[in-house]
């Protein structure tokens, strides 16, 4: 089923700040400690416009930043200890960015997020690959989004407090790894359905007429329905075609039926393989990673569909191959 | 066509104004002949790798068909299992053995109808059904072929062959010496089957979704079987297994993400459709394999071959 994310990314200087002991920077955005002359713990902020996310309850809410050795995280032998701090949010319904004012001077959200980690990156990957720190600001966004005023549109603030890191200084603002906020809407489980089967047919009277041919040392006179060659009581697909056509590979071949609906057709691939003599029932479809017995794989498989229209039967296979097919007149509509 | 030869009509329709596609029989067109049917079990060693051979005394390659009987499961859908069922073999089926991988192969050449497990089926018996026609997969005129023995019982050629010329059976439109796969057209049903939007995310990576529809059959036993789904402009034959790959930086062989498929058992045959999504964090924009909301139309023809029936 479908869950719905919703990704933001700040997109100009302003959306970025943090301070430290020396003073505060609009336009960077750091989290961690300070540098090793300072010591003191940083406190970031950043900002995300236009949040097209409905007012209510969400399901989750992350921001991602990059914090791996190459772009503007830290190298690994600079890094000291783990992360440790807490996330609120600017408590207003549509704040700004931080162009006028230190963001920390604003209100903030009860709810506090937290997170405490390795300062390695998370395993699970992120944009242009893994080097990705994922920390859950659920709470503080909930909050946020609680608010009764808030709209899809309006933005939001996140401000972070370093508590002691270990960890030495991150930027996060590389251009090509610029952080973000993920929000899910909802958890929706996988789809599966509620399933009403189709009733079993009623079929026609055995009546005592017709043409019956039984097996051999079967009498036709007694025999069970499954004793039979043939018996006029039921159908018998008919063949208005037959022949044979060499097919382009991932090129579909049309064969015209003169018919004005799509009637059944059946069809064979040779296979391609020199020395093969080797021919396939269509459809064909070699899945996974298996290899068939001419040593064809998924990666390079020879596979074949057939479809019918109320003009053509069609054929398509992965590789140049010769196709044998039958084409019925009887009717699949 | 000359106005001769043999045509049933359906009952209570008039077989001098009965249309071709409509009448139970006619000489006017062939069928398909099955020449030798019966079961098959072979047990597969330890590499996965085995070859089972049917010789069929063609001197061509016939066409045929041929299905393998297992346990049907698919834990996403349900928890249930259904022993005895058959699967079509050739596709892609998520009830076969859960992994959605085929593995075993069929094909005849001018010797042999053969069934072959490749690597995959380790230590494992494998059962099915062969059905061989005496009509051939390949071009073929040679007079080097199956002979007529039992000279009596009716035989129809195909316009113009001369009927007694008993070394082209595969030139015969209808002959009482070999068995034919019929149907009852009140077996033929079709139904819609919808699945919703599907889309991944970073929090759903790989999310699947599946839907299904049982045609109960009345048989009492696991019929010979097609089936088919529609789109808006064609129908297409199941099984039907349709891939889409993250792109070309990130292919997975085993991303098989579209399936259209069914199995048959005493009861019922069952018609899925099935979906799986991708994320992918790589690519600008990041790669997100999504499916629309879609209603397939599917239908099956329940043959009245009991595939678990005689041998001949």
């Amino acid at each position: 089923m479908a869950n719905e994310t919703y990704i933001t990314i700040p997109t100009a200087q302003n959306d970025y700040f943090y301070e430290d002991s020396y003073g505060s920077y609009l336009g960077n955005f750091g989290i961690g400690n300070a540098d090793y002359y300072s010591g003191g713990d940083i406190k970031g902020a950043i900002y995300f416009n236009a949040v097209n996310v409905a007012r209510g309850t969400i399901n989750y809410a992350g921001l991602y930043f990059w914090v791996s050795t190459n772009g503007k995280g830290i190298p690994d032998d600079e890094r000291d200890g783990n992360w440790s701090f807490k996330i609120k949010a600017v408590d207003e319904d549509n704040t700004g960015d931080f162009s006028g004012a230190n963001p920390f001077g604003r209100t903030q959200t009860t709810a506090t997020d937290s997170s405490s980690n390795s300062d390695e990156p998370d395993t699970s990957a992120g944009p242009t690959g893994s080097g990705w720190k994922e920390i859950s600001v659920t709470l503080c966004v909930q909050e946020v989004m609680n608010r009764e005023n808030w709209e899809s549109g309006n933005s939001i603030a996140l401000l972070l407090y370093d508590i002691d890191s270990g960890c030495e200084n991150k930027y996060a603002i590389d251009n090509d790894r610029k952080s973000f906020l993920l929000i899910r809407k909802s958890a929706e489980p996988n789809f599966k359905p509620t399933v009403s089967p189709v009733s079993a047919p009623t079929f026609p009277s055995a009546d005592n007429y017709g043409i019956r041919i039984s097996y051999p040392g079967y009498d036709v006179k007694t025999a069970t329905e499954n004793q039979l060659y043939y018996t006029s009581r039921k159908r018998l697909f008919k063949i208005i075609a037959q022949g044979k056509i060499t097919t382009t590979a991932d090129t579909v071949y049309q064969v015209a039926h003169g018919q004005s609906y799509k009637p059944f057709a059946k069809a064979y691939v040779k296979s391609p393989k020199s020395g093969s003599t080797k021919r396939y029932q269509m459809p064909r479809y070699l899945p996974g990673e298996q290899t068939d017995p001419d040593g064809y794989s998924s990666i390079d498989p020879l596979d074949g569909a057939i479809a019918v229209d109320d003009t053509y039967v069609k054929f398509k296979t992965t590789k140049a191959c010769e196709v044998y097919y039958y084409i019925f007149i009887d009717e699949l509509d | 066509m000359a106005n001769y030869g043999i045509k049933i009509s359906k009952p209570s329709s008039d077989v001098k104004t009965a249309t071709d596609k409509d009448v139970i029989f006619t000489s006017k067109y062939r069928s398909l002949k099955v020449l030798k049917w019966g079961n098959f079990t072979f047990n597969v060693p330890d590499t996965g790798n085995y070859t089972h051979t049917i010789a069929h005394g063609l001197s061509y390659a016939p066409a045929f068909d041929v299905f393998t009987k297992g346990t049907a499961a698919f834990s996403f859908l349900t928890a249930s299992t259904y022993a005895d069922a058959w699967f079509n073999v050739g596709g892609s089926n998520r009830w076969f053995q859960q992994d959605g991988h085929g593995g075993i192969f069929a094909y005849t050449d001018s010797t042999n109808l053969t069934i072959q497990s490749v690597g995959v089926f380790k230590s494992t018996t494998i059962t099915g059904r062969y059905y061989i026609y005496v009509d051939p997969c390949q071009e073929y005129t040679s007079t080097n072929n199956y002979n007529l023995t039992g000279d009596y019982g009716m035989k129809v050629s195909k316009a113009g062959q001369d009927v007694k010329e008993t070394n082209k059976e595969y030139n015969m439109a209808f002959s009482t010496k070999y068995n034919s796969i019929q149907y009852y057209s009140e077996s033929v049903k079709e139904k819609n089957l919808t699945l919703p939007i599907l889309f991944a995310s970073p929090k759903d990576m790989t999310p699947e979704e599946a839907t299904y529809v049982d045609f109960t059959h009345g048989l009492g036993y696991a019929p010979y079987f097609q089936a088919f789904y529609e789109t808006s402009s064609e129908l297409r034959q199941l099984p039907y297994t349709l891939n889409k790959d993250y792109g070309d930086y990130e292919y997975d062989p085993n991303w098989n993400a579209f399936e259209v498929s069914a199995w048959a058992d005493a009861t019922r045959i069952r018609v899925t459709f099935w979906r799986r999504s991708g994320w992918s964090w790589l690519g600008d924009p990041m790669l997100n394999v999504t499916w629309p909301a879609t209603t397939i139309n599917v239908k099956v023809f329940p043959f009245a071959e009991n595939l678990g029936g005689l041998s001949g």
